[in-house]
Formats: C-alpha cells, sequence, structure tokens
C-alpha cells in the first residue's frame, strides 16, 4: 500500500470537489467558465503525472495561474461555507505542480543516498515507476536497519544517516509545503521558480 | 422537548442541542451519540460520560454530564447528555481572535492549571477502572503502539518517523508516577468565551499516563496553528503555561520531559494523519481532505529532526 497519494490522485480528487462543491455554489457565469477551465487545466496536468510524462512548462504555467485565480478572484466571492473546500484544492494544486517540478529529481537524488547507506551499487533506474520502486524497497531496508538500532549513534553510518533524513525532508517540504521550509529553514531552502 | 437540531463535525460522535421542558423549566442540553463509524482506539458513550463526570468532580471546567442511556432502544444508539455550554473552539479563531478567552496574558496559565487539575486524578479509581493501566511505560507502550500502527499502513517506508521512534525508545524515561491523561489537550480541544474558558472537550483519548505526555502535546509545534512564536498552543508563553500548571499542582515541570513528549506528539501525529490518508488511498473513503493531511507529515518529520539533533 502506498502511503502518499500522488499529485494526479489529488487533482483527481480536487477535481471532485471543484465539480461537487464549487460549481453548483458559484452563480456568476464568468466564475462558472472559470471553474470549467480550471478543471480542463487541471485534468492535462493529472494526465501527465499519471503517465510519467515530464510537465510542460506551459501546462505548470496554466496550473499555478488557475491557482492564483482561484485563491484570489473566486474564493472570496465563493459563500463562507464553501470557501474551505476551495482552499483544498488549491492546496492539491499547489503540491501537484511542485511534484511536475521536482518529483523525479528528488527521487533519483534520494535513491543515491539511500544505496550510499546501505553500501548497494548505485542503481540507474529505468523509469520513474521503477524509480519510485527501488526507492521503496531501499527505503524500507533502511527504515528497518534504523529501528534495530543500526544507525544509534556511535555506529558509522550515524551522520551520513542524520544527513539524508534533513535532505530529503527538505525535498518533501519543497512539494508539501514550501511555505514552511521558508519560514523554519530559510537559508536550505531552494528557490522555488516563481511563476 | 422543544427542539432538536444537530451539529456540524464528528464522523464518530454526533452531538445534538436540544431544548427540553424539565418541572415546566427549560434546560438547554448537548446529547452526545455514536456517529455512524466508530475508531476502535476511542472510548465508548459510556465511557466518556464517566471520565467527564470525575473530570467535573475534580474541578476541571467540563460540561456537567447528567444522565448516561446505553440502551440503544431508546433512540437507537447510546448517548449521554450534559448542560449546554456557550463558547468557539476552533482553533484558527482561537489563535487570531485575542478578545476571546478573557485576559489574553493569562489564559496560558489558566490552561496550565486546568491540565493540573485533570492530572490530579490518579488510580485506582473506582469509576475509571475500565481504563487500561500502562502495560510497561507509557513511553514505551506508545513506541509499541505507534511502531504497530505504521506496520498495518503497509510497506511504503517512513525513514524519519523511525528515526523519531527509536531516539523515543533510546530516551524512554522510567515508568514514574501514573495520572489520568487527557491525551488530546491541545488548542482547539478548549472552548473560550468573552470571558475565560468555558470547556475542556474531547475526553475519547484519555487515559493513565506521563504528566508530561499532555504538556508536550499541548506546547508542540504542530498546535501552535500559525502563531509558532507563542509556544504554547499559539495562545501564550511556555513560562505562562508552566507556571499555572505548577501554582495549581506543586509539582514542578521538567523541560526535559516535556521535549521528550514534544517529540512523542509529532510521531503520534505523523502516524495519524499516514493512517487517515491511508483511509483515502484504500478506497474506503474518498476525500480530498484526508488525502492532504499525508502532506502534513513532512513539516512534521522536520520538526523531528530538529528537536532530535541536538542529543546523542
Amino acid at each position: 500500500m502506498r502511503l502518499r497519494p500522488t499529485g494526479g490522485e489529488l487533482l483527481a480528487a480536487a477535481r471532485t470537489v471543484l465539480r461537487e462543491s464549487l460549481l453548483p455554489s458559484t452563480s456568476s457565469e464568468d466564475d462558472r467558465q472559470a471553474l470549467l477551465a480550471m478543471a480542463r487545466t487541471m485534468a492535462v496536468v493529472e494526465n501527465e503525472l499519471e503517465f510519467e510524462q515530464p510537465g510542460r512548462p506551459d501546462d505548470l504555467e496554466r496550473l499555478e495561474a488557475a491557482r492564483v485565480l482561484l485563491r484570489e478572484k473566486l474564493l472570496p466571492r465563493l459563500p463562507q461555507d464553501r470557501r474551505y473546500d476551495a482552499r483544498l484544492v488549491a492546496k492539491a494544486m499547489a503540491v501537484a505542480a511542485a511534484e511536475l517540478r521536482l518529483g523525479e529529481a528528488l527521487e533519483r537524488t534520494e535513491l543515491a543516498g539511500l544505496a550510499a547507506l546501505l553500501d548497494e551499487p548505485p542503481q540507474p533506474a529505468a523509469d520513474v515507476l521503477a524509480l519510485r520502486g527501488q526507492v521503496a524497497a531501499l527505503g524500507a531496508r533502511f527504515a528497518g536497519r534504523i529501528r534495530g538500532g543500526g544507525f544509534d549513534p556511535g555506529t558509522s553510518g550515524h551522520a551520513a544517516a542524520v544527513a539524508h533524513l534533513r535532505a530529503t525532508t527538505h525535498g518533501a517540504l519543497a512539494v508539501s509545503n514550501p511555505a514552511y521550509l521558508k519560514a523554519r529553514a530559510p537559508s536550505t531552502a531552494p528557490a522555488l521558480p516563481r511563476v | 422537548m422543544q427542539r432538536a437540531h444537530v451539529l456540524g463535525g464528528g464522523a464518530i460522535q454526533q452531538n445534538w442541542l436540544i431544548d427540553v421542558l424539565l418541572d415546566d423549566r427549560l434546560a438547554e442540553l448537548v446529547l452526545r451519540c455514536d456517529g455512524r463509524s466508530t475508531l476502535a482506539v476511542s472510548h465508548s458513550r459510556a465511557q466518556e460520560f464517566a471520565l467527564q463526570r470525575v473530570a467535573h468532580a475534580a474541578g476541571v471546567t467540563v460540561a456537567e454530564p447528567l444522565w448516561l442511556c446505553e440502551d440503544p432502544a431508546v433512540i437507537g444508539a447510546p448517548f449521554f447528555v450534559m448542560k449546554r455550554v456557550a463558547g468557539t473552539a476552533a482553533a484558527a479563531r482561537v489563535v487570531r481572535d485575542t478578545l476571546l478567552g478573557g485576559e489574553r496574558a493569562t489564559l496560558a496559565g489558566r490552561l496550565g492549571e486546568q491540565l493540573a487539575r485533570i492530572h490530579a486524578i490518579a488510580p485506582p479509581e473506582p469509576e475509571l477502572a475500565f481504563l487500561p493501566g500502562p502495560r510497561t511505560s507509557p513511553a514505551l507502550d506508545a513506541i509499541a503502539s505507534n511502531r504497530a500502527l505504521l506496520d498495518t499502513l503497509g510497506a511504503a517506508p517512513r525513514p524519519v518517523l523511525e528515526w523519531g521512534l527509536r531516539w523515543l525508545e533510546r530516551h524512554a524515561p522510567a515508568r514514574g508516577e501514573i495520572v489520568l491523561c487527557h491525551h488530546d489537550f491541545r488548542t482547539g480541544n478548549y472552548m473560550l468565551d468573552d470571558d475565560g474558558i468555558t470547556a475542556i472537550l474531547d475526553w475519547e483519548f484519555a487515559g493513565w499516563g506521563h504528566r508530561a505526555e499532555d504538556l508536550g502535546w499541548f506546547c508542540a509545534a504542530c498546535w501552535r496553528f500559525g502563531a509558532a512564536a507563542l509556544e504554547a498552543g499559539g495562545v501564550g508563553s511556555r513560562d505562562a503555561f508552566y507556571a499555572g500548571y505548577e501554582r495549581a499542582s506543586g509539582v514542578s515541570v521538567d523541560p526535559d520531559a516535556v521535549t521528550y513528549w514534544e517529540v512523542a506528539a509529532h510521531v503520534r501525529w505523523g502516524v495519524i494523519a499516514l493512517a487517515q490518508a491511508n483511509r483515502h488511498l484504500s478506497g474506503g473513503e474518498e476525500s480530498l481532505e484526508l488525502a492532504l493531511t499525508s502532506h502534513l507529515v513532512p513539516e512534521l518529520e522536520f520538526e523531528i529532526l530538529e528537536l532530535t539533533s541536538g542529543e546523542p
């Protein structure tokens, strides 16, 4: 079982909320059209994520523009009881865009780090799916060895393990909540492209 | 019965506002019963009723529990009735609206006092005989249950949560004195009106434990709702919270013990968040909100690494 919904799944769930909660409570025809266009953009990116294609810069830009439109223009015009849903949709769009931009590079870095920690030869992954499988397999071994005390203070791998955990956590935050990373660790936060 | 109105929220429990005539006097009450799904780890309504009664008798500010009905034939599920209390619990409002809760400078201290009164309840307490005692120690019990829950979620690894659990195992305090812990004492679970605290809510996870468990949970960075500098739940200073606790309990707070339970708080909330996301992933319950919960976990992991990095 996977522990994290992928960006594509988040967008799919967000489109359901958009269709079932936001659209019926929008009275202006312009806003309805804007929401429908937003749903189409989300569907395009969802496809790219699902088929592991690299995100096209145009689509990323459209997704980001749609998110800003939702948060800044449409959200204040929604009834009070739908604004929480709108915020959830905007959050899903932000996470999906970050995953499309950074996800594969982060996973390659994580795999290289895991291989080094576990004394495994570097494993080139053919595609993103294979990459994800290898990260999961080596990650499970790493987690098991942590539980058994194999990276406790005093072991040879301790310092490298701390460095790896910090790096992967910073990477995960860059996808899940870049603002948090900026607030808590301003010096280490990667510069994010502004769209 | 004059009026009945269901309150929002709570897939696990339902709360109804009811107005009833008792001896020709109108009484404003709340009826609490099981919702459509129940959580194995949370207490039954009868147990919650007992906890709230004991807490009320100990001087904790809670809605006064009045009657319990365990016969499901009456309304379809066991329920209890308590007096209605006015106020706001929504965490974002509590943190932002500083006119709530009376004199803000003293709120953290008054919350510390409330917690001290809960912790004054200790075993054996006949009304709470249903609560299991700690098997080994509160710390080791918590590690074991979090590992067990992580393992049931499946194969996808969370090395930082394992790192936190291993750190907790290496630093686990001895069993120590056992008191009643609320186990979800945080901003969002108490109610305020313009003058002060009107009720401590959500007793469904209460149980025997170590007093620093609740102190750490309340102060953990994940429960400050955007007011990171106000380390006591986003509403006050840690010093004021500790001072209120110490005044009412006569026990001095051990900051290292609180730090230990802050690490445990982030680990526990991380494991619960993954379990919630899993409810979305495994198809039982499709929900964008549950799905996004897993994206809180990196923040918790960040805090775990920060808190554990300074020590051997």
